[in-house]
């Protein structure tokens, strides 16, 4: 379980991430969204131990990570400009994988390159962005790692290509019940891989929950009345937005759908439709909840 | 619990495969003249026989610095791009292994390429056994000299990858770290043997000689700033303090890599607070000038105050100048300014040590009895000569003469007096007051040279309970000459100067000819000269020495402290008659072609188109020898036909030696005819040579 306490990261008088708090149990998807300059970077690599905070802490079951080879031989990182050797092939990167990382499997990298196509032989300078990406997905897969942290690592892909990727990571997860930590500026990225989401905000981690929990706890009601109304008539309900066109309201609510339905019903509407929210919706309307006006393709 | 592996086999293994193309690469370049040196060497002066040093057999090696710097820049490279960075701080290791691990693997290719390079060289070298002669200790030497010149270029750039972000910045950095330290102490001790000429500035004190950091002085010495190789090859301490050296720059490399936060990378330095020390020390370089000028004004009556205004106008010039291009923002000049103060203190507190250095040496004059013992010194090693070898091996012969501590404590007082007297820029001047003053490695201890001088000047070791100090004190004649009859009769001196050092083999040569003779009679005729020697009293040798006189000499060539020495021994019929009969018999026995050649010539007209030089030794019924050097031409080579004879010359006979060289007067063409020959002269008297042939002809004549 990676856990970070009152996270604090500064670049001179910049505060990258400010009082940092979560917590990212083992065996789930961590997804964790941003704009650009929002931290994820900053996070992703305090977890991998190549920051050290300023204030606050980063553990992995318990261990600090920063300058703690045994915690950090469990994780991987994969970060958002990959590193490759000058002149490397995918062979040489995995010759120095395997010298770094005690787990590194051989076959899985064979069954990997293999699956996806790639010439280990090639140097991986002649290789396109996306293969490249593939490559050092591969390598980290390899890896055999308790924890892999990928930061934007799928956004260079096609839309094929992605769901390829995120497929095979979400099988070796599954397999070895390992962790993964990826970042995205978009959230549709994440929201059909993760278990878990988190939003950081400048540096501020806004909100985090379980992918189930917020598709469900959150819905759009769409209701008309014969009489007139206002928003008091719905009153006990937790209405995170309301907006009224003529007789027709558009509500946002957060709780038990099926309770808050049959309430509804209760009061003779003349027009009572459910609405699905997308993950993104779910997130843009507990931010303004939160107070934060905030676009997430921003 | 946290692993505190310090190394990881892996890691460094890693490190080699990184470091494997541009280590081939100066593996190569550098096997290539470990093969091609010798090869040249062979071709070009196939004929004669060399001593060679480390130095002579792999020049190239003193790349090796350029190496150490280029092959640490390129593996801890990462540190200076983020994604790089990121990927080796990720690693599982902890940054003292990462750095250790690397750091590891450079040395070894360093030590790849000199191990490899240096033993092909000196394999090489020693397959070539007839055209050169290899000094194993000086190969050696030179070898680790180069080494830990290497690992110290290494841990300088090592540090400068860990406190900068860019690879400029770590070039400037590393280039300041390596040389920076060494440029002060040189400016200030220059400076300060500059104002106080009796200080020596190849003896001034342990670690502020130059020769110690073998970094710098490669540097130096490939520039010709220095001339102290030979130096070097002999003393193990620039090799024990460069090595040591190197270890704490490692160590403090290793520091600084573990403190440095990854997100430095692309920055040209990891804070505000670096960024002011690189700026502080780029503008003390130009300070150091300044303050060595604001020296210069105020000890001496100097007019050059302008330059100090104008060299602090270029300092704080450069001061910005730095900021603005290394943060290319100009709102940081502004921020910049603070900073100054540091480098006025800092200009402060280095004037103040450099005038309390001028003082405290100014101020050395040990009276008589706070003197211990006085050596005479050589500033620079001699190449030939017996006597320059004697003057050698005096160096650490303690003199303890009450009269010459005296003598040593009265003119060094006097000497400073001197100085103190004249505050203009004309000291020097008057230090030398006795400008005219002969320098004593250019006069001979054995001669009445003294008298033809009023004041001679010599390098003098004074020890004091305090310690010991290098002084060029200028002596009176009579007085040096007090100093020099110690010398000689210092029992030690006798001894050592009895003692001929071995020739190193295929050295020796007979006369002044240059053919080295390889064959084991030569070596003989050695060994009856030093055998001999032992036996014969010192003071009369010593008096009798007049190495460049006689034309019965052997030469031959030693090596001392990895040093090469020539050392030329008069063979005197009166103190080494078995010698002199051996010289002769071996002259004759080999030299009968050349003499041949010489009488067929001085037959013929043809010996006009040859340089020829002839001199008479005469040997006198009392024992003693008359020398003469004579001109041959049409007068007198009739006369000395008739008079010479082709026999072994025996211990009372004259002889003329006879050398002959194809070209015009003085002119030297290697590889062209040369011939010398030694021959009896029958029923000569000196009354003959005076009548007969000299009378308008004669060079030079001298009695022994």
């Amino acid at each position: 379980m990676i856990k970070t306490e009152h996270l604090t990261k500064k670049f001179g008088d910049l505060t990258a991430l400010n009082d940092i708090s979560c917590t990212i149990n083992d065996g789930c998807i961590y997804g964790l969204v941003g704009s650009n300059g929002a931290g994820k970077s900053t996070l992703l690599r305090l977890i991998a131990g190549v920051y050290k905070p300023e204030k606050g802490n980063v553990t992995v079951d318990g261990a600090p990570v920063y300058e703690n080879p045994k915690v950090k031989e469990r994780i991987t990182f994969v970060a958002d400009e990959l590193f490759f050797l000058p002149g490397a092939s995918m062979n040489r990167m995995a010759d120095l994988y395997a010298a770094v990382y005690k787990r590194f499997d051989r076959k899985r990298y064979k069954e990997l390159t293999s699956l996806f196509g790639l010439d280990p032989k090639k140097p991986i300078n002649t290789f396109s962005k996306g293969m490249k990406r593939q490559a050092a997905t591969i390598l980290a897969l390899s890896a055999r790692s308790d924890y892999i942290l990928f930061d934007e690592t799928f956004d260079g892909l096609d839309p094929v290509m992605r769901n390829f990727v995120k497929k095979i990571v979400c099988e070796d997860i599954l397999d070895r019940n390992a962790t993964a930590v990826i970042t995205s500026h978009s959230l549709r990225e994440l929201e059909d891989t993760c278990d878990q989401l988190a939003l950081l905000h400048k540096g501020g981690l806004i909100l985090q929950s379980d992918v189930q929990n917020l598709k469900t706890g959150l819905f759009k009601v769409q209701v008309a009345f014969r009489e007139e109304y206002d928003k008091t008539k719905f009153e006990g309900m937790n209405i995170l937005q309301f907006i009224k066109h003529g007789m027709v309201a558009n509500i946002i609510i957060r709780g038990d759908q099926e309770k808050t339905v049959a309430r509804l019903k209760a009061m003779n509407p003349a027009v009572l439709d459910v609405l699905p929210l997308t993950l993104e919706e779910v997130f843009t309307y507990e931010m303004e909840a939160l107070g934060y006006k905030y676009s997430l393709e921003s | 619990m946290k692993n505190r592996k310090l190394f990881d086999f892996g890691l460094y293994r890693e490190g080699i495969k990184q470091l494997k193309t541009p280590g081939i690469v100066f593996f190569v370049i550098f096997m290539i003249a470990a093969v091609a040196v010798p090869l040249t060497e062979v071709i070009d002066r196939g004929y004669s026989i060399e001593i060679v040093t480390g130095m002579d057999m792999h020049p190239v090696l003193l790349g090796l610095c350029i190496v150490a710097f280029i092959l640490t820049l390129y593996l801890f490279g990462f540190l200076n791009k983020r994604n790089t960075a990121d990927f080796y701080h990720a690693m599982p290791y902890t940054r003292e292994c990462v750095f250790l691990s690397f750091y590891a693997s450079v040395l070894t290719w360093l030590f790849i390429i000199a191990a490899a390079t240096s033993l092909v060289s000196f394999g090489l070298h020693s397959i070539f056994s007839g055209h050169f002669t290899v000094v194993f200790s000086s190969w050696l030497m030179y070898t680790l000299n180069c080494l830990a010149a290497a690992f110290l270029a290494a841990a300088c750039t090592a540090i400068a990858c860990a406190i900068t972000g860019t690879t400029i910045n770590g070039i400037i950095v590393a280039v300041l770290i390596m040389f920076l330290p060494r440029f002060i102490i040189a400016m200030i001790t220059y400076e300060i043997t500059l104002l106080l000429p009796m200080m020596s500035y190849t003896h001034i004190g342990f670690l502020l000689e130059g020769k110690y950091n073998l970094l710098t002085y490669l540097l130096f010495e490939s520039l010709g700033i220095f001339n102290w190789f030979n130096d070097i090859l002999a003393d193990p301490a620039a090799f024990i303090y460069t090595i040591v050296l190197s270890l704490a720059y490692a160590a403090a490399a290793c520091c600084l890599f573990k403190k440095r936060k990854s997100e430095t990378a692309g920055q040209s330095s990891p804070n505000r607070i670096m960024q002011a020390v690189y700026r502080i020390t780029v503008t003390m370089m130009i300070c150091i000038i300044v303050l060595c000028l604001i020296l210069d004004v105020s000890t001496f009556e100097s007019d050059e105050v302008f330059l100090i205004i104008f060299g602090y106008f270029i300092a704080v010039f450069v001061y910005f100048l730095y900021e603005l291009i290394t943060t290319k923002k100009w709102k940081n000049l502004l921020k910049a300014v603070p900073a100054l103060g540091i480098v006025a203190v800092l200009n402060g507190l280095i004037y103040c040590g450099m005038l309390g250095i001028y003082q405290a040496h100014l101020n050395f004059t040990p009276t008589a009895d706070e003197i211990t013992s006085v050596s005479l010194q050589l500033e620079e090693m001699p190449r030939f000569s017996l006597e320059n070898y004697y003057k050698y091996q005096s160096s650490d012969i303690k003199l303890t003469d009450e009269r010459v501590k005296q003598i040593v404590a009265k003119n060094l007082k006097e000497n400073v007096d001197a100085l103190k007297a004249t505050r203009s820029k004309n000291a020097s001047d008057t230090y030398y007051k006795y400008s005219n003053a002969r320098n004593y490695e250019s006069c001979s201890i054995v001669d009445d040279d003294f008298a033809s001088a009023q004041y001679i000047r010599a390098c003098v070791k004074i020890r004091t309970k305090s310690g010991a100090y290098y002084r060029k004190v200028v002596f009176p004649s009579a007085d040096f000459k007090i100093i020099i009859d110690s010398l000689i009769s210092n029992p030690e001196f006798q001894k050592r100067a009895l003692t001929l050092p071995e020739p190193v083999k295929n050295t020796i040569t007979f006369g002044y000819s240059n053919e080295k003779h390889t064959d084991k009679a030569a070596y003989e005729v050695f060994k009856a000269i030093q055998d001999e020697l032992a036996s014969v009293d010192a003071d009369v040798w010593l008096s009798q020495l007049k190495s460049y006189h006689s034309p019965a000499h052997i030469s031959y060539r030693t090596v001392i402290n990895n040093n090469e020495i020539y050392i030329s021994v008069p063979i005197l019929p009166n103190l080494t008659p078995k010698s002199y009969e051996k010289f002769f018999e071996y002259t004759y026995n080999t030299g009968r072609s050349d003499r041949e050649r010489i009488l067929s010539l001085l037959k013929s007209e043809d010996y006009k188109k040859y340089n020829v030089t002839a001199e008479i030794v005469l040997n006198q019924p009392n024992g003693t020898f008359v020398q003469v050097r004579i001109d041959l031409n049409d007068e007198t080579i009739p006369f000395l036909l008739d008079n010479l004879v082709d026999e072994r010359i025996g211990p009372n006979d004259s002889y003329i030696y006879i050398e002959i060289r194809y070209g015009a007067h003085d002119i030297y063409i290697e590889g062209a005819d040369h011939f010398v020959g030694y021959f009896k002269l029958s029923n000569l008297t000196y009354e003959d040579i005076i009548n007969k042939i000299i009378v308008d002809n004669m060079m030079d004549a001298k009695e022994y």
